[in-house]
């Protein structure tokens, strides 16, 4: 059974890692929200991470389609000219946007997990991901993160549970002051 | 006479300074007896000073000895007290430090050993994706089988159709192309239902590849953390 504060801390690490990944250099002006209702996604693609513990498992599936809309936004998140960026370099930089956001979950955890490991990315059709369900999850939740211009993505996380969970975890924010030295 | 006066003058006159002089050298003598008297008083004075400090100094080193004498005696009296338990407290120590220390090497040679599960996480890891491989040319097959089953449903349509320009010789065709296009309806159903079972499969296969995969770090990682806490254990005992 996973406690409600741990639930919690894995929809707030979600959306941590959304804005690490997709927010770029203004992570700040991402804005990220419980979804509702699934069914929005219309998304066909989707990139899939685990985070594997001795007492959970963690799925983070991002979606998105290979549309020129999100090939712009990925193209300009890696500043490549979008016209240049061919299918190969946009499955890289989705898979590398999982791995950030994963990356970013795993570390969290491991703040109050001691043994945690995550996977590489897979990809795999949206149409898979319909049957979470079956994978019996002790939590299921999906995120919305929009980001500055209006683009949209949705992840989400599923934690199968093999024994109690329960952590007490808070957000450290990130400091602004990037690059400074410190000297001992 | 006068001469005689003079020479008598002058003979006075010498005989007062020599008295004088006399005088005044043994005032001078007297002066120095005096302070030769009180030198020898001083110095008498001192001697006994000196003599009582020399005396007290005697008895506190004397005192100092005994303090000492007795502290060594108790001294040797506990060491041959303790003396006998603290070594054999230390051989204990040193006989269990021993077999720590063979444990601890035991311990990392199986540590090491077991490392080597990364060969077995390997293995796992080249047989999921050959099951990814299939799954996937499952999927090509039941697309193929899919789009059959669509073409078919199309013939069957058109077979109904053309019973039904025949007329009435063509009834008999009519029932028949009803049932190949029922049998292609359950075939495209069946293909679906397929599909979906497939891509169920693609996620429960990949959910098991990666629990596999990230499971297969998480464990090579505690045995490196416990291989570097062993051998501080191993440095710790070995100094």
């Amino acid at each position: 059974m996973i406690s409600n504060r741990a639930r919690n801390s894995f929809d707030q690490m979600l959306m941590l890692g959304m804005k690490a990944s997709m927010g770029g250099t203004s992570p700040e002006n991402c804005e990220t929200a419980v979804l509702a209702d699934p069914k929005e996604i219309r998304e066909t693609t989707v990139v899939m991470l685990t985070v594997a513990s001795f007492l959970f498992r963690l799925s983070v599936m991002i979606y998105f389609s290979a549309d020129d809309e999100t090939k712009a936004y990925f193209a300009r998140l890696n500043n490549i000219d979008p016209t240049e960026m061919s299918d190969q370099s946009f499955l890289d930089a989705i898979r590398e946007c999982g791995n950030i956001c994963c990356g970013t979950l795993n570390r969290e955890l491991a703040r109050v997990c001691p043994h945690v490991a995550m996977s590489t990315p897979n990809l795999i059709e949206r149409e898979c991901v319909d049957h979470l369900e079956t994978l019996n999850g002790g939590h299921l939740q999906y995120v919305r993160a929009t980001m500055e211009g209006g683009k949209q993505f949705y992840a989400s996380v599923c934690v199968r549970d093999y024994a109690d969970i329960d952590f007490d975890w808070t957000m450290i924010e990130e400091t602004t002051a990037a690059g400074e030295m410190e000297f001992f | 006479m006068g001469n005689t006066t003079l020479i008598l003058l002058l003979a006075v006159t010498s005989i007062s300074c020599v008295l004088g002089w006399r005088i005044l050298k043994l005032n001078a003598a007297l002066a120095m007896t005096v302070d030769a008297q009180e030198a020898k008083a001083q110095d008498q004075h001192l001697r006994e000073l000196l003599e009582a400090q020399r005396s007290e100094s005697e008895d506190f080193r004397e005192s100092l000895e005994r303090q000492l004498s007795a502290q060594e005696s108790e001294l040797a009296r506990l060491r041959l007290e303790i003396r006998p338990d603290a070594l054999d407290q230390l051989e204990t120590i040193r006989q269990f430090s021993g077999t720590a220390l063979g444990d601890s090497k035991a311990l990392s040679h199986e540590i090491v050993t077991l490392l080597d599960l990364v060969k077995t996480f390997e293995r796992w890891h080249a047989d999921m994706n050959e099951l990814v491989i299939h799954n996937r040319a499952m999927h090509e097959k039941n697309d193929e089988f899919s789009s059959i089953v669509k073409y078919m449903i199309i013939v069957t349509l058109n077979a109904s159709i053309e019973a039904a320009r025949a007329g009435a010789s063509g009834r008999g065709f009519a029932v028949v192309a009803d049932e190949m296009r029922n049998l292609a309806a359950r075939a495209e159903s069946l293909s679906e239902g397929y599909r979906s079972s497939l891509r169920q499969n693609d996620l429960i296969t990949t959910t098991t590849f990666q629990d596999l995969q990230a499971g297969g770090k998480m464990i090579v990682g505690s045995l490196t953390g416990l291989n570097l806490i062993n051998n501080k254990i191993k440095d710790g005992l070995t100094f």
